[in-house]
């Protein structure tokens, strides 16, 4: 089976395919100029693609074929008048037949006609501590969303840098998640934000146990986000970005950076780390990256798995490299590119 | 009054104005970079061109209804924010005047959207 891979940079999309994961085809650059800042295919084997200009702001585009393009005209946006500004769309992801997406200025939005209309969810988005709510580095955005496959009322949400939220009530009401998570910063009457998680992953088979790459550390949930306990053993620093699941090993991947004024791979080699025990313990699964004067870092969307089995997984840098495995991260290539700062990666098995 | 005894009331003279668009915004209007709008004032020509082409109001206009900080937009080659005189709260007030808006345009304009050179 072949991958096809969405490489979203700052400059434009990519298609990065391959029939074989050995020989790779690179295509594009598509929205020349956009940022490409998310992308998701839905059940149909349609596409919708998130971009955005920091001039003329975010867009959403659908596409049949991945060929031909067309913006929605009733894109996800805040109402006349408001205060918040639409920046940018951090992440879509699709969930019994509802596409969601996740926005800076930090909000939700869904849609349910394959994204060519959105609604905002109010429950979130007019959150009683919203006007505790600050930004961190990448600015104030939702940029994660799991759900519970076995219970339609439930899904959490990851904002930057106010923490993990609960629904279970369809989306109604949400509720902080982040006890034993520290601070990043100390809201003087919500005590239950201020932490800025920067990536989440979710084990397919218990969607309570959830993994979380946050500012301060690497956390795991073994209780849907009721308590978070430090998961570091191994790591010789717990800052980074993205993390990422495999479902059939259930292996997890993350990428460590020097924290957290430098925001480097440490030492200039650039380096993943597997856990292959549910995130007891961290290895280094770095072998073929680039070892020396590696000083690209990783963003939290450009990293991806391909579900296939061995699974392939896959790191995009902020230098413009692509780095890929086929055997769960035991040995890696670099494809011979030099792409724009990559902001997003998605893969799908075609 | 007509021979029906209904009043008329002129409308304001609407003209055929060409509005100009960035070869960014190309995958927005499916590569159309030029089209003719109508209007009596820069409002109504900015109404008809939304109308026609509703992608672009998120691109152009903000939440506020204001243009967004680095689109530039000029009538005639003149920069649509220079139409619209000193602000109300003085030349340092954050209010941006919308007034300038209400421009008369005429037969033939042209509406030229380019993005600002901020920066190196």
């Amino acid at each position: 089976m072949g991958v096809r891979l969405l490489v979203g940079t700052a400059k434009g999309g990519f298609w990065v395919t391959s029939d074989d994961r050995r020989g790779w085809n690179v295509a594009g650059p598509f929205f020349k100029g956009w940022k490409v800042t998310a992308g998701l295919r839905l059940r149909d084997g349609s596409f919708v693609a998130a971009v955005a200009s920091d001039i003329y702001g975010p867009a959403i585009f659908l596409s049949p074929d991945g060929d031909e393009w067309e913006q929605v005209a009733d894109g996800p946006a805040y109402p006349d008048g408001d205060d918040r500004r639409l920046r940018q769309i951090w992440t879509l992801r699709e969930n019994r037949g509802k596409v969601y997406a996740g926005v800076q200025d930090a909000g939700v939005f869904t849609s349910g006609d394959g994204g060519r209309s959105w609604q905002p969810v109010p429950g979130l988005n007019e959150h009683e501590t919203r006007a505790g709510w600050m930004p961190g580095a990448g600015g104030l955005c939702c940029h994660a969303f799991l759900f519970d496959h076995g219970n339609p009322d439930r899904m959490w949400c990851g904002i930057s840098a106010v923490g993990v939220f609960r629904t279970d009530d369809g989306g109604t009401s949400w509720i902080p998640k982040n006890r034993g998570v520290y601070w990043a910063h100390e809201d003087e009457e919500f005590k239950e934000i201020g932490h800025c998680v920067h990536g989440l992953a979710q084990d397919p088979g218990d969607p309570r146990r959830i993994y979380r790459q946050d500012h301060s550390g690497m956390y795991r949930s073994r209780d849907g986000g009721e308590s978070w306990e430090k998961n570091e053993r191994g790591l010789a620093t717990a800052f980074g970005f993205p993390i990422v699941l495999d479902r059939a090993s259930r292996y997890l991947f993350a990428v460590p950076l020097e924290a957290d004024q430098y925001r480097l791979p440490v030492g200039g080699a650039l380096q993943v780390v597997r856990s292959t025990d549910g995130g007891d313990s961290w290895h280094s699964a770095s072998q073929g990256l680039p070892a020396e004067h590696a000083y690209g870092g990783v963003l939290r969307g450009a990293m991806a798995v391909d579900d296939l089995e061995p699974g392939g997984v896959y790191v995009g840098t902020t230098s413009g490299t692509l780095h890929m495995s086929r055997d769960l991260g035991d040995r890696w290539t670099n494809l011979a590119v030099s792409l724009p700062r990559i902001l997003h990666l998605s893969a799908w098995v075609e | 009054m007509d021979s029906s005894g209904v009043a008329r009331v002129a409308e304001p003279p609407r003209s055929a104005v060409t509005v100009f668009l960035p070869s960014l915004l190309g995958p927005v209007t499916g590569g159309v970079r030029e089209l003719t709008v109508c209007g009596g004032s820069l409002r109504e020509v900015f109404a008809d061109l939304i109308e026609r082409e509703p992608r672009l109001r998120r691109h152009f206009f903000n939440e506020a209804g204001d243009l967004r900080r680095h689109v530039l937009c000029f009538h005639n080659g003149t920069n649509t924010r220079w139409l619209a005189g000193p602000s109300p709260g003085g030349v340092d007030s954050p209010v941006e005047r919308t007034d300038g808006w209400d421009t008369p345009v005429g037969e033939g304009d042209t509406i030229l959207f380019m993005q600002a050179v901020s920066g190196g």
